[in-house]
C-alpha cells in the first residue's frame, strides 16, 4: 500500500519537472528562432510556454516583439498590454508599445493623467502582486512581535521603538496588502481589450438599433466599464464611451 | 571735341552702310554639255563698277541682267533699309572639263570686295534623256496610275549609305551619310525607312530639315543629290557588322507625252507631269570592326585623340570651405562615352555629390568634337596638409594604334583650421549625426534572453489559502502567546501575593520559634530565628527575591517604600545585632528580650506602613 503511494508520489514529480524542462526549451528554442528571424516559429514557441499554464510579463513582452516583427501590430500590442500588466515600468516594453500604437489608425488624445496618480501606479509596480502579498504577510508577523514586545517589556526604550516600529509596520501591512490586491485585479479582472476588427462602429447602447457614435480602428486600447450579455461598454482613453459586440475586441 | 564727335558720326553711318557686305556668286556644281545654266551675283548694298571674271571658257546667252529688290522696316523707333542686288549671266558650256569661274569685283562706298570662285564641271550630259522618253513611250497609255513604276529607271534614281572608313577599331568613330541620287524631279517622300544602325552607338549629325538637291557628277553622270541623313557611329562589337539597307518610297514627278493627250479635259488637269511613286533600297554595307589590342589598366573604353587637364580652384582653404576640381577631356573621339575618371580624395574629405557632368559635343563630319567637364566640389573636414594623386586618363588613338595614357599633376591643399564659424558648422554636423541614430532607431527593442522567471497562470499569493493561513495562523499565534504570557505574569503577581500575606504570618512564627528558644536558653537559635523572621519578612513583604537579598537593597528598599529613616536604621542595626549575637555572643540575659521585643514592634510598624503605602 505505502509502496504504490510512493509510486505515484514519484510519477507526479518526475511529470511536474519534465514540465518545467519542456517550458525552458521552448523559451530557449524561442529564443534562437527570434534571433535568425524565424518569427513564426518563435512565436508557436512561446505560445506552446503559455498553453503550459504558465506566464510573465517578459513572455508576453518577447511574444509581442515576435509578433511585431512579423508585423502583426494588433497581437503585438495585445501582448505588450498583457505584459504591462506584469512588468508596468519596464523601459524597453514601453519604447516597443510606444513604436507598436505609432502604426494603428486610431490618434486618441488620452486625458492627461494626474501625476500624483501617475506616481501612484509607478510606486505600485514596482512590485508583483505576489511580492506585495509576502511583504504585507512578513511586515505582519513583524507588527505582531513589536505589539508583543510593547506589551511585555519593562524597559522604557524598548516599549517606544516597539511602538513606533509596529506603528510604521501596520502601514507598510495594510498598504502592501492593498497593493497586492489591486496588481492582482488589474492582471484578472479583464477590464481592458484591444480591437481586433479593422474598423468598428461604436454604439450608444447594446443591440443593433444603437445609434452609431463614432468608429474606431484596429489595435486601440478600450476599457471596458459594463457587460450586457453579448454587448460591452468600452471608455477610450479620451472618456467617449460606447457599446460594442464582445467579440469584435480580444480582452487583456 | 567737335571733330571727335564728327568722325564718330562719319564712322556711326559708314557702319550702317558698310556692315555686312556680302558678294556671293552661286553656279550649279556640274552640268551637262548641251545644258545652259545661271550664274548668279548677289550683293547686299549698293555698289558701282562691277567687273564681271573672265567667262571665255562659257557662251553668254544672256546678261548681266540687273535686278533690285529693296525693303524698309520700321520696328520699335528703329528704321532698317535693306537692298538685294542680283547680277544674273545665262551661259552654256562649249565643251567638257572642269573650269574655274573666278572671282567677281565690285566697288562700294570705295572699297571693294571679291565674290567667292566657282568650279563648274561640265559632262557628256544625258543626250539619252530624250530617247529614254522615247523608249517609254510605249507604256504611256498605262501611266495613269501613279503608283506603278515600271516606266522609272532604277539607275536614275537611288539610295546609298556611304561610309568614310569601312574597316576601324571598336569605339573608333566613323561618319555615315544617307544620300540620295536622283535625275527626276521629286515631289516628296513617303514612308521614309532609314536604317537602325544595329551595333553602332549613333550620334546625328544635324542636317538641315529641308532637303537641298545639288548637282553633282556622279562617273560622267549629273545626277541632283541630297543628303537625308549623316551619322556619327561608334561600333560596339567587333567583327562585321551589317549596316542594314535604308528604304523609302519617293513621289517623282516625270514629264509624261503631252501630243498623246489631246483630250481638253487632260489638256486642262495634266499640267504635262505626272507622279509616280518609286521604292528605293540602299544596298547593306559591311563594316568590320577590330577589336582594341591588350587593354591596359584604367583603360575604359575611351577612343580617339584626346587631351586630358585637371585644375583645382583653390589649394589655400579654411576647414569645411568647398573646393571644387575640374577633369576636363577635350578632343575628337567617342567623348559620350568616357566615364568619370577615378580620383583618389584623401578619406578626410567630404565628397558633396557625385560629379557633375558637363559636355560641349559638336557632330561634325569629322566625328564629335569637343569635352567633357567633370567637376568634383568637396571640402576638408580637418586641417592640415593634404595631397590629391594625379589623375590618370587612358585612350585609345586609332591613328597611332596605340595606347595612351595622360596624368594630371598632383594637388596639395593646405587646410586653416578657420575662423569661430567652425564650431558652429560643427555643431550642426553632430547634429545631423544625432539625428541619424535617432532615425536608426526606429526598430523595436530585443527580446528579453536568458532565463525568464515564469509562474502558473492565475496563481497568485494574494486572495490565496496560503496567504489567509499566514495572516490568520501567525494571530492565532500572537493571541495563543499573548494570553500565555498574561497569565504567566499574573501567576508570578499572585505568589508574590500570597507571599506579602503570609510574611506576617511568618514572622510570627519565626518570632514564636524565637520565645521558645528564649524559654531553653538557646541563644544561637533564638538570634537565627530573630534574624529569620526579619529576613523573611522583608523579602516576602517587598518581593525580594533571596539572591538581591541584602542590607543595601533593603534599605534602598525601604525608603523607597516612605518608610522612615530613622525605622530603617533602627532595623538594620537590629538585623547587624542579630548577625553578631550569633557568631560573636555577649550573653545578656535582658538582651535577648529587648531584641525580641524590638523585633516584633519593627514588624508591626512595616506592616502598618507597607499596608499604607500599597492603599
Amino acid at each position: 500500500m505505502y509502496k504504490k503511494i510512493f509510486f505515484i508520489l514519484i510519477v507526479i514529480a518526475s511529470f511536474k519537472v519534465s514540465i518545467a524542462q519542456d517550458v525552458e526549451q521552448y523559451i530557449d528554442s524561442a529564443e534562437i528562432y527570434y534571433t535568425n528571424s524565424n518569427y513564426d516559429k518563435a512565436i508557436e514557441m512561446y505560445k506552446k510556454v503559455l498553453a503550459a499554464g504558465k506566464e510573465s510579463g517578459f513572455l508576453y513582452y518577447n511574444l509581442g516583439n515576435a509578433y511585431y516583427k512579423n508585423n502583426k501590430i494588433t497581437d503585438a500590442i495585445l501582448n505588450y498590454e498583457r505584459a504591462k500588466l506584469f512588468i508596468p515600468n519596464n523601459k524597453d516594453l514601453l519604447f516597443n508599445l510606444d513604436m507598436a500604437n505609432r502604426n494603428i489608425t486610431d490618434k486618441i488624445e488620452a486625458v492627461p493623467e494626474f501625476f500624483i496618480i501617475t506616481w501612484w501606479k509607478t510606486f505600485i509596480g514596482i512590485f508583483t502582486s505576489d511580492t506585495w502579498a509576502i511583504i504585507s504577510m512578513a511586515s505582519f508577523v513583524l507588527l505582531l512581535s513589536s505589539v508583543f514586545l510593547f506589551f511585555f517589556t519593562r524597559t522604557y526604550s524598548l516599549k517606544k521603538t516597539s511602538f513606533w516600529f509596529g506603528i510604521i509596520l501596520l502601514f507598510l501591512s495594510f498598504s502592501s496588502f492593498i497593493f497586492s490586491g489591486k496588481t492582482k485585479d488589474a492582471i484578472t479582472k479583464h477590464n481592458t481589450a484591444i480591437v481586433f476588427e479593422p474598423v468598428i462602429n461604436v454604439k450608444s447602447s447594446p443591440g443593433d438599433v444603437g445609434t452609431e457614435l463614432f468608429v474606431i480602428h484596429e489595435g486601440t486600447k478600450v476599457t471596458i466599464t459594463q457587460r450586457s450579455g453579448d454587448w460591452i461598454e468600452i471608455k477610450l482613453a479620451n472618456g467617449n464611451k460606447g457599446w460594442v459586440k464582445s467579440d469584435l475586441v480580444e480582452i487583456i | 571735341m567737335k571733330r571727335i564727335f564728327t568722325i564718330l558720326f562719319v564712322l556711326f553711318i559708314a557702319n550702317l552702310y558698310c556692315q555686312n557686305v556680302s558678294f556671293e556668286a552661286t553656279g550649279p556644281g556640274a552640268v551637262s554639255l548641251n545644258d545652259r545654266f545661271y550664274l548668279k551675283y548677289t550683293i547686299n548694298a549698293n555698289g558701282n563698277n562691277f567687273i564681271a571674271p573672265n567667262l571665255s571658257d562659257f557662251n553668254i546667252l544672256s546678261g548681266p541682267n540687273q535686278s533690285q529688290s529693296q525693303s524698309y522696316s520700321y520696328i520699335n523707333g528703329k528704321s532698317t533699309r535693306s537692298i538685294t542686288i542680283t547680277l544674273t549671266y545665262i551661259l552654256a558650256p562649249k565643251e567638257l572639263g572642269k573650269f574655274v569661274i573666278e572671282p567677281a569685283k565690285i566697288n562700294i562706298n570705295g572699297k571693294t570686295y571679291k565674290s567667292n570662285t566657282i568650279t563648274i564641271e561640265v559632262v557628256k550630259g544625258n543626250t539619252k534623256t530624250t530617247s529614254n522618253n522615247s523608249g517609254s513611250y510605249n507604256n504611256q497609255s498605262n501611266q495613269n496610275n501613279n503608283s506603278s513604276s515600271g516606266t522609272v529607271s532604277k539607275d536614275k534614281i537611288y539610295v546609298s549609305i556611304i561610309p568614310n572608313k569601312r574597316t576601324l577599331y571598336k569605339g573608333e568613330q566613323l561618319t555615315a551619310t544617307v544620300k540620295i541620287f536622283t535625275k527626276y524631279d521629286i515631289a516628296g517622300f513617303e514612308d521614309v525607312k532609314f536604317p537602325s544602325w544595329n551595333g553602332f552607338f549613333t550620334q546625328e549629325i544635324p542636317t538641315s530639315d529641308q532637303v537641298s538637291l545639288k548637282r553633282e557628277n556622279v562617273n560622267g553622270q549629273i545626277y541632283y543629290t541630297a543628303v537625308l541623313q549623316k551619322m556619327i557611329l561608334q561600333p560596339q562589337k567587333t567583327g562585321t557588322i551589317t549596316i542594314e539597307p535604308a528604304k523609302f518610297d519617293i513621289i517623282i514627278l516625270k514629264q509624261g507625252q503631252r501630243k498623246q493627250r489631246r483630250s481638253i479635259f487632260d489638256d486642262f488637269f495634266n499640267s504635262g507631269y505626272q507622279k509616280y511613286r518609286v521604292s528605293v533600297k540602299s544596298r547593306p554595307v559591311k563594316i568590320n570592326v577590330k577589336a582594341l589590342p591588350n587593354p591596359p589598366e584604367g583603360f575604359d573604353g575611351a577612343v580617339g585623340t584626346f587631351k586630358f587637364a585637371a585644375s583645382i580652384d583653390k589649394t589655400e582653404v579654411n576647414v569645411n570651405d568647398a573646393i571644387s576640381l575640374i577633369v576636363k577631356v577635350w578632343g575628337n573621339g567617342n567623348l559620350k562615352l568616357i566615364n568619370e575618371p577615378e580620383v583618389n580624395l584623401p578619406p578626410d574629405f567630404e565628397l558633396f555629390d557625385d560629379a557633375k557632368i558637363t559636355d560641349r559635343i559638336k557632330n561634325t563630319s569629322a566625328g564629335a568634337n569637343g569635352s567633357r567637364t567633370f567637376e568634383y566640389v568637396f571640402s576638408p573636414r580637418h586641417s592640415g596638409t593634404y595631397k590629391i594623386p594625379p589623375i590618370s586618363f587612358v585612350y585609345f588613338d586609332p591613328n597611332l594604334k596605340k595606347y595612351k595614357t595622360i596624368n594630371t599633376k598632383e594637388f596639395l591643399i593646405n587646410v586653416e583650421k578657420g575662423s569661430g564659424d567652425t564650431s558652429q558648422i560643427s555643431h550642426i554636423v553632430r547634429g545631423t549625426t544625432k539625428e541619424d541614430i535617432k532615425y536608426l532607431g526606429k526598430d523595436i527593442r530585443f527580446i528579453k534572453t536568458g532565463k525568464i522567471k515564469l509562474k502558473d497562470k492565475a496563481n497568485y499569493l494574494y486572495g490565496s489559502n496560503l496567504f489567509a493561513t499566514v495572516y490568520l495562523l501567525s494571530l492565532l499565534l500572537f493571541i495563543i502567546l499573548f494570553i500565555v504570557k498574561r497569565k504567566h505574569i499574573k501567576d508570578n503577581a499572585d505568589v508574590r501575593l500570597m507571599k506579602n500575606k503570609k510574611a506576617n504570618k511568618m514572622a510570627k512564627k519565626h518570632l514564636k520559634n524565637a520565645a521558645l528558644s528564649l524559654k531553653e536558653n538557646n541563644k544561637n537559635k533564638f538570634y537565627d530565628d530573630i534574624a529569620k523572621a526579619l529576613w523573611g519578612y522583608i523579602a516576602d513583604k517587598l518581593n525580594i527575591s533571596g539572591t538581591e537579598l541584602n542590607k543595601e537593597n533593603i534599605e534602598s528598599t525601604l525608603l523607597n517604600h516612605n518608610a522612615d529613616a530613622e525605622l530603617v536604621k533602627e532595623f538594620i542595626n537590629l538585623l547587624d545585632t542579630c548577625e553578631f549575637e550569633r557568631y560573636a555572643p555577649t550573653s545578656k540575659e535582658d538582651r535577648l528580650n529587648e531584641i525580641y521585643k524590638s523585633a516584633e514592634t519593627l514588624i508591626g510598624k512595616f506592616e502598618r506602613i507597607i499596608k499604607k503605602n500599597r492603599s
